[in-house]
């Protein structure tokens, strides 16, 4: 038996997974980044490894994926995260059309062929409205882990209109609703709407074509998949795994290759 | 027009072109001395071929703030401009400029600035006026604002003969006489017709031979790389538009270019994508924009900044006739500003026609923040384009000279998960 | 009688509110209606042609952009975007055309917008000079009216005669005087009557045929004299920025809380010409003239007789005003271009001011508020 690895290392978190031949999941692990990219992306493997219960020779490929791609030195192959969204989110929803990632740093709308390939994507990656960035800032804010704000601002009735476009601001505007009384669920929603509303006008830029298969660490917060669902008309597939995607993506490529007969520089040189 | 001019003798296009602009800015800092008055123009519409009748020395504005960005300098000319008071939102050519003013006019190219004795703008980019309106301000000399109606709606007609063309062209021509009797004011010297004869026979022939080289591009393998040398050939172009060594220097590198045509030798060593590339180029990364493209086997024949930024005239569809100098200027100058020069906001089927000529595989829209002419429509016109035509394209973003704007990571992203896209095209369309 | 006056005018302006405010066009309007962006348009060959002139304002900040952010830059100006959203979420079905002047480079990209998306709209841009300085400007400007009156003329299928467009002369002439005469009250007696609801008066004219409005504005004129007046002691001061995207009223209101704003360019285009047009000979030539030779001046426009600084100095003079309010809604190329030049000039002459940024779609004015008192403080204890 023989394994492959995909090593997605983002600005926030760095995911590893190890796959068998089949594409089946063995083993993954996460960690939250560190300055050096390139011991994260060592890290996260031997962690991934280790809960695969397999050693590093037993991997015949690795594909890096991420911002950090570049500095996986033990990467044989380096892939984008968008090709890499993709192909995990299509692995997981077959009939997946349409891809929308929202992760810390940035926000991605990809549009997927009939033979899963990417037909067109946009990002958004210059400004933190409309990625998980400006939850980051409610949750700085409001005093409260991202992972209560999902469910806080389901209980909204009567959401409050967020009209600022800058995270620097938005921690400003919250202070200045909670001041006036606005109760902290009804702000909160506001900004799940706000970021709905930009992420549903980057799809729209690609086309939004069903199915939609929602990703990223945001996809996790129930409010924001109720909303997205709401504002784009149409259910989401959402996958337990939605950190992970972007890293069984590129672990799927780096199956094509070692199915391909392609063999890590590391293998081959261990071998000989 | 016999023998080569001298400084172009003997050498390759490029070490010309490279010359050619050091001669020409060199110039620049003995204009008055000389007695030389000097002009300032835009590249997108301007009256070269009547200062060229008076003698005036060349500035080019635009030029000089895409040189600041091209050595590095453009961060702290813009930091003077918006510390002087200018909104960060303002057109960073226009911030780089201020900041030219403000250092004394000594640029990073160790030229002195000559201030203008005139100064053009035309009405193809809105921008140019406000600039104009800072330069009245601060030189303290009126500006001439050219209006050149361009085009009205997409599918727009003016067949030779029509009202609406006899209409347009007077328009030009008045003006273009007012500003004759500008020039005469200025310079204390009367119009010379036959000279403007002559300096127009010169553009003919130099436009020519420019409208071949970008043909030569519809070739496989692409002789050059539109978005990249092709910066080069404009900058020779606009500089020296109307001039023998102008057209040495066209005669020359239409010659190579013709040769590479036939030995089939490409820009990119291995040609694998051909692409469009729409808006300009980001001249504080000019090159690494570029290699990021090229690093895939990328390679751009074509470009609409090269008929935008050069005059138009490839657009033109005619050219002048120097036995009415004034008249066929007139009438070629708003030909190039409705076919050349305002198509910017009609260009969704020119793109998709390029991309067929050039035989391209996609476009790629370079979105501008803070020039507004280039960027405001390209997301609608590239939803239009790829959903009507089927191409493949994408969009990035940063500025002409603010680095601040340049986001290695994000931008080289987009560039790699694109090739992926056409990679993985390639392969079905090899597959079916 | 004052309080019925007050009454019948509070009336009159809920129904200027409610038409200054409204965007809808639908499909089976009449008359036919003609979309123009700002700044000038010339009205009066539309309202010959039988079909009515509709000035887009933008959506202001009611309406949620969904669609347009798709389709626009992020750098562009707020209008841009909502004007374009108004025509993809269907507000605007209705219309038959569309035009936009060369103001700015982001306006002469919304006829290419607009024809992309509204293929069954005529879609193109008025190609007014940004020369107005040459012996040719004017025959110029004629021949791209009469290139708008045989469009016009297509569309409706018949000729547009001279007669009709003398006769809408006439009614615009009388328009203009009207307006003319409210803004002579905000200026002479401006407790009379503040600038939003002047704004309101002169913002529902763009909803209805001119007519109407000249009866409306005579109506208000009338109940405006009968008004009982409280004097106030604020300081005069005249407001920039409101040529094109319009400042949310919240905004105004809060300005003239501690200002009177005693002459602006809110709406210019609607005031654009300054006098009557001749209502003999040609009237395309009339117009054209006008365009030329009576109008008033924005960062828009370009006319060496008209230096900024200058004008900007006479619009002072003329209005008693002692101080200025330069705004520029963001993103704006001319206006922000402008407000440092402006701000110089302001410097040299001694004349205090306060420089601001909007966005049409704005709902929260607190800080702006906190700016505008205390700058209106400093004039008070000046």
């Amino acid at each position: 038996m023989q394994y492959v690895a995909g090593i997605d290392v983002g600005s926030t978190q760095a995911k590893g997974v190890i796959l068998d031949e089949q594409g089946n999941v063995v083993g993954e692990a996460l960690l939250d980044m560190e300055t050096n990219m390139g011991t994260a992306a060592e890290r996260v493997f031997a962690l991934a490894l280790a809960s695969a219960g397999i050693d590093a020779d037993a991997v015949a490929f690795t594909v890096a994926t991420g911002y950090g791609r570049y500095r996986v030195t033990f990467g044989d192959l380096q892939v984008t995260e968008i090709s890499c969204h993709a192909r995990g989110a299509v692995a997981a929803f077959p009939a997946t059309r349409t891809v929308l990632d929202i992760g810390g740093q940035d926000t991605k709308a990809i549009r997927i062929g009939p033979s899963g390939e990417v037909v067109d994507f946009a990002m958004n990656d210059k400004c933190a409205a409309g990625t998980g960035r400006f939850l980051g800032a409610a949750s700085f804010a409001l005093e409260l882990p991202l992972s209560e704000l999902g469910p806080l601002a389901m209980k909204a009735t009567t959401p409050v209109k967020i009209t600022t476009t800058c995270t620097v601001f938005a921690e400003t505007e919250i202070i200045g609703h909670l001041a006036k009384g606005r109760r902290p669920e009804d702000v909160l929603m506001g900004m799940h709407q706000a970021i709905a509303t930009r992420c549903a006008s980057l799809v729209r830029r690609v086309g939004l074509t069903p199915e939609v298969t929602f990703t990223g660490g945001v996809s996790r917060n129930e409010a924001m998949v109720a909303l997205l669902q709401e504002v784009l008309g149409m259910p989401l597939n959402v996958s337990p795994r939605a950190h992970f995607m972007g890293a069984i993506g590129a672990g799927l490529y780096a199956l094509d290759n070692a199915r391909a007969g392609r063999r890590s520089v590391r293998v081959r040189e261990a071998i000989s | 027009m016999t023998a080569p001019y001298p400084v172009l003798e003997g050498v390759d296009a490029r070490t010309a072109g490279q010359r050619l602009i050091n001669q020409w800015l060199a110039s620049l800092n003995t204009a008055h001395e000389r007695g030389q008055p000097v002009a300032y123009v835009f590249v997108m519409g301007n009256a070269v071929e009547i200062l060229r009748a008076f003698d005036f020395a060349l500035v080019f504005p635009e030029i000089n703030s895409l040189q600041t960005g091209v050595r590095k300098a453009s961060a702290e000319f813009l930091a003077k401009a918006e510390d002087f008071g200018f909104s960060p939102d303002v057109c960073s050519y226009v911030k780089a400029d201020v900041g030219l003013m403000l250092s004394n006019m000594q640029h990073p190219s160790g030229v002195t600035m000559p201030m203008p004795d005139l100064a053009i703008a035309s009405s193809m980019c809105n921008v140019y006026i406000k600039w104009a309106e800072i330069w009245e301000r601060h030189f303290g000399i009126p500006a001439f604002v050219l209006d050149l109606p361009g085009k009205r709606f997409a599918h727009w007609q003016a067949p030779a003969g029509s009202r609406q063309r006899e209409a347009d062209t007077r328009w030009v021509l008045g003006q273009l006489q007012d500003l004759i009797a500008r020039c005469e004011q200025i310079t204390g010297r009367k119009f010379d017709r036959d000279r403007l004869a002559e300096v127009e026979t010169y553009v003919n022939e130099m436009v020519r031979l420019w409208i071949d080289i970008l043909a030569f591009n519809r070739n496989r393998p692409a002789p050059y790389n539109s978005m990249l040398d092709g910066l080069t050939y404009m900058g020779v172009l606009n500089a020296w538009r109307g001039t023998r060594e102008g057209v040495e220097y066209m005669r020359l590198l239409h010659r190579e270019m013709a040769d590479k045509v036939a030995r089939g030798v490409g820009r990119v060593p291995n040609e694998r994508f051909r692409l469009i590339f729409s808006g300009t180029p980001c001249y504080v990364n000019m090159r690494r924009l570029i290699e990021l493209f090229e690093s895939h086997g990328g390679v751009f024949p074509a470009a609409d900044y090269l008929t935008y930024a050069a005059g138009g005239l490839d657009s033109a569809g005619i050219f002048y006739d120097p036995s009415r100098p004034l008249e066929s200027l007139a009438e070629v100058t708003t030909l190039a500003a409705q076919f050349g020069l305002s198509n910017h906001f009609f260009s969704h089927h020119t793109l998709a026609q390029q991309a067929k000529d050039y035989l391209a595989d996609g476009i790629v829209y370079h979105g501008i923040k803070s020039c507004r002419t280039v960027a405001t429509s390209m997301a609608d016109n590239r939803e239009y384009v790829s959903t009507r035509y089927g191409l493949p394209t994408l969009y990035i973003e940063s500025d002409l000279i603010d680095p601040r704007y340049w986001s290695d990571a994000q931008i080289k992203n987009r560039i790699d998960a694109f090739f992926e896209v056409l990679e993985q095209r390639a392969l079905l369309a090899n597959a079916s | 009688m004052a309080i019925d006056a007050e009454a019948a005018l509070m009336t009159l302006l809920e129904r200027c509110h409610e038409l200054a405010l409204r965007n809808e066009v639908p499909d089976d309007e009449y008359p036919e209606v003609i979309g123009y962006f700002p700044v000038y348009f010339p009205e009066e060959i539309v309202h010959a042609a039988g079909l009515r002139p509709h000035a887009l304002y933008g959506g202001g900040n009611k309406i949620e952009v969904r669609l347009a952010d798709a389709r626009i830059g992020s750098f562009v100006c707020s209008i841009c975007r909502s004007t374009t959203e108004l025509g993809l979420n269907g507000t605007l079905r209705g219309m038959k055309g569309f035009f936009a002047q060369p103001i700015c480079d982001a306006a002469r990209h919304m006829a290419g917008i607009w024809g992309r998306n509204f293929p069954r709209q005529m879609s193109q841009l008025l190609l007014l000079p940004q020369n107005a300085n040459s012996p040719a400007t004017k025959r110029y400007v004629y021949d791209e009216y009469q290139r708008l009156r045989s469009e016009l003329a297509t569309q409706v299928g018949h000729e547009i005669s001279d007669a009709a467009i003398r006769a809408s002369v006439h009614v615009y002439n009388e328009n203009r005087r009207l307006q003319r005469e409210l803004y002579g009250i905000k200026r002479d007696d401006p407790a009379r009557l503040s600038t939003v609801e002047a704004y309101l008066l002169v913002r529902a004219g763009t909803r209805l045929r001119r007519e109407e409005h000249n009866v409306i504005l005579r109506e208000a004129l009338h109940l405006l004299t009968e008004r009982r007046v409280h004097p106030r002691d604020k300081p005069r001061v005249v407001f920039l920025g409101g040529f094109c995207e319009q400042p949310p009223l919240e905004m105004i209101e809060t300005i003239e809380d501690a200002c009177f704003i005693v002459d602006d360019d809110l709406l210019i285009g609607q005031r654009w010409i300054l006098a009557d047009v001749p209502e003999e000979g040609d009237p395309v030539w009339a117009l054209a003239e006008s365009y030329v030779d009576r109008s008033a001046w924005s960062p828009v426009q370009y006319d060496a007789r008209k230096p900024k600084g200058e004008m900007l100095m006479q619009m002072i003079r003329e209005a008693r005003a002692e101080a200025a309010i330069i705004t520029a809604a963001k993103f704006c190329e001319p206006a922000l271009d402008d407000q440092l030049a402006l701000a110089h000039r302001l410097n040299a002459e001694k004349i205090p001011y306060l420089v601001l940024e909007f966005e049409e779609k704005m709902t929260s004015f607190e800080q702006m508020a906190m700016q505008v008192e205390t700058f209106a403080e400093s004039l008070l204890f000046q």
